[in-house]
């Protein structure tokens, strides 16, 4: 009698956990079973960035051919071009120069030396400049003020900082020795002298894109 | 959905850059001697005896890259051995052909140009790039014991002036 009653106990949490698992598998049935709705667009929205691209070109010699025998007093005028070509506008436009070799023609000498280094003034103009009399068929206006050469290796801004896609700048690069006295005795040139001298100018142009906008459309 | 969040100095930027080379003109004269360019130093005139005169025979070379219109020699006088000589018994002539050092005469007129009396000379005569004036100094042989050295100055104002270009 024992017996039978531990063996009907046995099977009674089997057939308990068997209802269990009907009844959730009955419920979940009916979820599945439940209505969805989605909506999109039937054409994808495309979303490009902007490019921005500033070129230069050389206008006339430019930069693309090296100037020679310079005395002092001599101005030597070369022309370029920069061109947002890219689709954004762009903004905080400047120059700055990198450059190598004799020293007085890059630095204005410190008291006693005398000597004075090259100098670079930037003008453009409305419209291309005619490169072979330095005539402004436009209005021209001075982005960079006569300045020595060694202090422009800090990004410096241009007068006209903005540059809109597509817009071009007609720039006059002005390189001026100024003038200065200087005696050679015995052929020998002088000390910390400005003569015989040699300088690889690099000029780096920037331009950031405009600033970024929140727009609701 | 992809958030990309960059600052601002993140932005797009964009730059060109170009090389140019800038090199200076030089002006210079050297005294040649034989075929020495004498340079950085004073030159020691030695007047050698020939007869009764002694003789010097030297050029005045530009040795700059720039045609020179004029430039000036100092004479310095070093050493007066014989305070009873004359400097200014030194002739100093130039010769705008060829000097015959053999004949001691030169292929043109030569023309003197100054004496050791003077403290200097000038050569007014525009010089190309290379080109040489023919000079020598004579003396009578009494006088060879005079010590003259000869500098010689180019200043900034014999070359060309400043010019604009545009190219």
């Amino acid at each position: 009698m024992i017996e039978a009653t531990k063996k009907k106990r046995t099977w009674r949490p089997l057939a308990g956990a068997a209802i269990v698992i009907s009844v959730a598998a009955i419920a979940g049935q009916s979820v599945l079973a439940s209505l969805n709705a989605t909506a999109f667009n039937t054409t994808a929205q495309n979303i490009n960035a902007g490019t921005l691209k500033l070129d230069l070109a050389n206008s006339g010699n430019g930069f693309g051919t090296s100037i020679a025998n310079v005395v002092p007093g001599d101005v030597v005028n070369r022309y370029v071009t920069l061109t947002n070509s890219g689709t954004l506008n762009g903004i905080g436009l400047t120059l700055k120069t990198a450059q190598t070799g004799t020293s007085s023609l890059i630095t204005d000498g410190i008291s006693p030396i005398t000597t004075k280094a090259l100098k670079l003034t930037v003008t453009s103009c409305s419209a291309a400049w005619n490169t072979t009399t330095g005539v402004c068929p436009g209005t021209p206006t001075e982005e960079l003020a006569s300045t020595v050469i060694g202090s422009l290796t800090s990004a410096t801004a241009l007068a006209g900082s903005t540059l809109n896609s597509t817009a071009v700048r007609y720039l006059q690069m002005k390189i001026e020795l100024p003038d200065q006295n200087e005696t050679t005795v015995n052929g020998a040139l002088p000390a910390n002298t400005v003569q015989g001298g040699s300088v690889d100018v690099t000029y780096t142009f920037d331009l950031k894109q405009r600033l970024a906008t929140t727009t609701n459309s | 959905m992809v958030i990309s969040a960059l600052p601002a100095s993140a932005g797009v930027a964009s730059r060109s850059e170009r090389s140019q080379i800038s090199s200076t003109a030089t002006w210079g004269v050297s005294v040649v001697n034989q075929n020495n360019v004498i340079t950085n130093q004073d030159y020691p005139l030695t007047l050698i005896a020939s007869g009764n005169t002694s003789y010097n025979y030297f050029s005045l070379r530009n040795t700059g890259s720039q045609t020179i219109s004029f430039f000036t020699v100092s004479l310095l006088q070093d050493v007066i051995k014989d305070k009873n000589l004359k400097p200014g018994d030194v002739i100093f002539e130039r010769c705008d052909g060829l000097w015959n050092t053999t004949t001691k005469t030169c292929s043109v007129t030569p023309v003197q140009v100054a004496t050791g009396g003077s403290s200097s000379f000038q050569i007014t005569t525009p010089l190309n790039v290379g080109a040489e004036i023919k000079m020598r100094a004579r003396t009578p042989n009494k006088n060879q014991s005079i010590g003259f050295s000869l500098q010689v100055l180019v200043p900034r104002s014999s070359v060309r002036g400043g010019q604009v270009t545009h190219s």
